[in-house]
């Protein structure tokens, strides 16, 4: 085969074309994790993918059945879940298609089908092609809110889809039509692209609005915990006060008692004492204020509850973590526990260990359990009644975890249900604490 | 193997030395294993003795001690004496730890008053944690064997067709393969970081997710794909603890 000067600056686009298409998935996805090497080599493979075929078979049908497959291929890079997927791949094969046919359309003016074979072949159409979908994409980037779409429900996302799903169908039929007018194609397929840019404007503000909202209920959890941890300071000063005085009191009628040489009385009186004393309640003063809130207003809520808890905190002062980042962490998996034991009508406890040790943070929950527990592809799934607002405990709690490297590990016997944590936070650098 | 295991305990408090002794020596005259435990009523004498004489393996300390506390004895054993082995304890009135204490690598926080379950469940895990680097690594150099204790052992690294070994009184080189090091110490808690790194899980100070930092201050890359699977184990290693 001798390459024509339009295969030839067919494949150079085509460089630029792949490069396009990496952008385009950066629009939709994290990069984060992602392994480097793999990532370039995916893109490689397609790139020469496309190219071969391409050059040997020009069939609309088939480019269109391999790019899909190939950008379902290219998304397995990024972390999402299938949802987010397909809905990735749709808008990216749509848009570049659209792009694509008004491009050509207005600077050929020619129609072609796309079950045979085109004969189209203008080179600086290419050119104009790649650069127009390039400032397409660009323009898609700067709505950020996409990427952190996880929490958009079902039936927002099924509405969504349908928009780019919907307008292929009706482009394909456009092209189908016989006895319609040029223009009125160009202008059905510019109208098609303008549909769905607004859609993905929505999609994106909707994940802004569904993200805010999450933020604005942890940040009232948040208050709430501070709020608790502030009155339960407030009572311990009272109750220091109670104690002085008392001790006073008490004291008065030790001596009494001693100076009248009832030493049995007087022992009796200070054992008394001691018990009372004794039976103050033990709450959690790490120091770490966050770590106290949240886990002082959870012991208080265990304890109405009659859930006993055994805890072993370990943690240094001051971390480098933010309180929101804690709060979406000990609240959330708390919160699981005590639903789960709140079940249970014996054997109700709930035993944590939190730990900070050689820049990791470790924590630890186990708590007891009964019935089945939802499980799919490896995630466990909320078995509260309000689905919408549970279970993305679990999931703003990896989010979180991203951050940091971290990693849960969630394990079950038949009877105790044990959650551990794991973090990189470097000890914060001393600054006068 | 029957070794006997060396406690110490200082606390100004004669009362809390006291206890702390007798729910050891209670709980281990039931056992087999032979437990010797000694009474410091200060830092300074704690430092000394340990400066001097010997090492322990376990050590509660008293945070709010006199003259010199707990915390300034810590950072001794581990700056000054550079010693990464010994377990250390923490016994405190208070419960909340500033970043220093940290910097010791405590095994574990005791808020007084102090409970008889904790006590023995941490002398308990410090005997399992010294058994655990409690095996001597042998070695050849030419005609001559070479035998080092474990617990001594940093890390192993590949050069060529040697292998350094860096331990806690310096570096050697002998020829072999990394892989053969791997079997020979890999449940004495070793971690392969790295084509070219062992590390020993017990004498990294600090843990990142994409490096570590041995006692003696090297700082080692975890390679890119072992790093997931050095988290993992981590988390293993903890959840057992």
């Amino acid at each position: 085969m001798d390459i024509s000067l339009y295969n030839l600056v067919y494949i150079i686009t085509n460089i630029f074309g792949t490069y396009i298409i990496y952008k385009f998935m950066s629009v939709f996805f994290n990069r984060k994790e992602v392994n480097r090497k793999i990532e370039l080599l995916s893109y490689l493979g397609y790139f020469i993918m496309i190219t071969i075929v391409y050059l040997f078979i020009k069939i609309p049908v088939v480019m269109m059945i391999c790019n899909i497959s190939a950008f379902i291929g290219l998304s397995l890079n990024y972390k999402a879940n299938i949802k987010k997927r397909i809905l990735a791949v749709t808008y990216i094969y749509l848009i570049s298609m659209c792009v694509e046919i008004i491009v050509i359309i207005l600077l050929s003016g020619m129609r072609f089908t796309i079950f045979s074979e085109n004969e189209y072949s203008i080179s600086y159409s290419l050119i104009v092609l790649k650069v127009v979908t390039y400032i397409v994409v660009l323009v898609l980037g700067k709505f950020v809110n996409v990427k952190h779409s996880e929490s958009v429900p079902m039936s927002y996302w099924v509405c969504i889809i349908l928009m780019p799903v919907s307008s292929l169908y009706i482009i394909l039929i456009l092209f189908q039509t016989q006895d319609i007018m040029l223009l009125q194609v160009i202008v059905g397929i510019i109208f098609m692209l303008l549909i769905n840019f607004a859609t993905f404007y929505l999609f994106d503000r909707t994940s802004e609005t569904l993200s805010n909202k999450m933020e604005a209920a942890l940040l009232t959890k948040q208050n709430e915990y501070y709020n608790e941890q502030f009155n339960l300071m407030r009572n311990s000063l009272k109750s220091t006060r109670q104690i002085k005085h008392d001790l006073i009191n008490h004291l008065t009628v030790i001596y009494s008692l001693v100076h009248d040489n009832e030493i049995e009385h007087s022992l009796d009186h200070i054992s008394k004492m001691l018990y009372t004393i004794g039976e103050k309640k033990e709450h959690a003063h790490s120091g770490n204020i966050i770590v106290d809130s949240i886990l002082n207003f959870k012991l208080q809520e265990l304890e109405q509850k009659n859930i006993k808890i055994a805890l072993d905190l370990n943690v240094p002062e001051e971390m480098d973590i933010p309180s929101f980042d804690m709060t979406i962490i000990l609240g959330n998996l708390l919160d699981n526990a005590v639903s789960a034991v709140c079940k249970l009508t014996e054997e109700r406890y709930i035993n944590i260990i939190i730990k900070y040790d050689r820049g990791r943070f470790i924590l630890n929950i186990d708590n007891p359990f009964e019935g089945k527990i939802a499980k799919e592809d490896d995630t466990f799934l909320t078995t509260k009644e309000d689905k919408a607002n549970h279970g993305i405990g679990l999931q703003s709690i990896k989010t979180v975890l991203a951050k940091y490297n971290g990693t849960i590990d969630i394990s079950h016997n038949e009877k105790v249900f044990s959650v551990t944590l794991f973090m990189y936070i470097e000890l914060s650098e001393s600054n006068g604490c | 193997m029957n070794v006997l295991f060396q406690i110490a305990i200082c606390d100004d408090e004669q009362m809390i030395c006291s206890q702390i002794e007798k729910i050891i020596l209670t709980y281990f005259k039931t056992t087999n294993e032979k437990v010797e435990v000694q009474v410091f009523y200060s830092g300074e004498k704690l430092c000394e003795f340990i400066e001097k004489e010997h090492s322990f393996d376990l050590i509660f300390l008293d945070i709010e001690l006199e003259r010199i506390n707990g915390i300034e004895v810590g950072m001794k054993i581990r700056k000054e004496m550079d010693n990464q082995t010994i377990q250390i304890i923490y016994i405190s009135g208070k419960d909340c730890y500033d970043r220093e204490l940290f910097e010791v690598r405590p095994m574990h926080f005791l808020p007084k008053p102090l409970d008889e379950g904790k006590i023995i469940k941490d002398v308990l895990l410090a005997m399992k944690l010294n058994e655990k680097s409690g095996g001597i690594f042998t070695y050849k150099k030419g005609q001559e064997t070479y035998k080092i204790p474990i617990k001594n052992i940093l890390y192993f690294e590949s050069i060529g067709r040697q292998v350094k070994i860096v331990t806690t009184d310096g570096e050697e080189l002998f020829y072999g393969k990394l892989r053969d090091v791997l079997t020979e110490v890999s449940t004495y808690r070793f971690m392969h970081i790295h084509k070219s790194y062992i590390v020993s899980y017990a004498h990294v100070i600090t843990f990142r997710y994409e490096s570590v930092i041995m006692s003696n201050l090297m700082q080692l890359p975890i390679s890119q794909p072992r790093r997931k699977a050095i988290r993992e184990l981590q988390v293993i290693y903890e959840k057992f603890e």
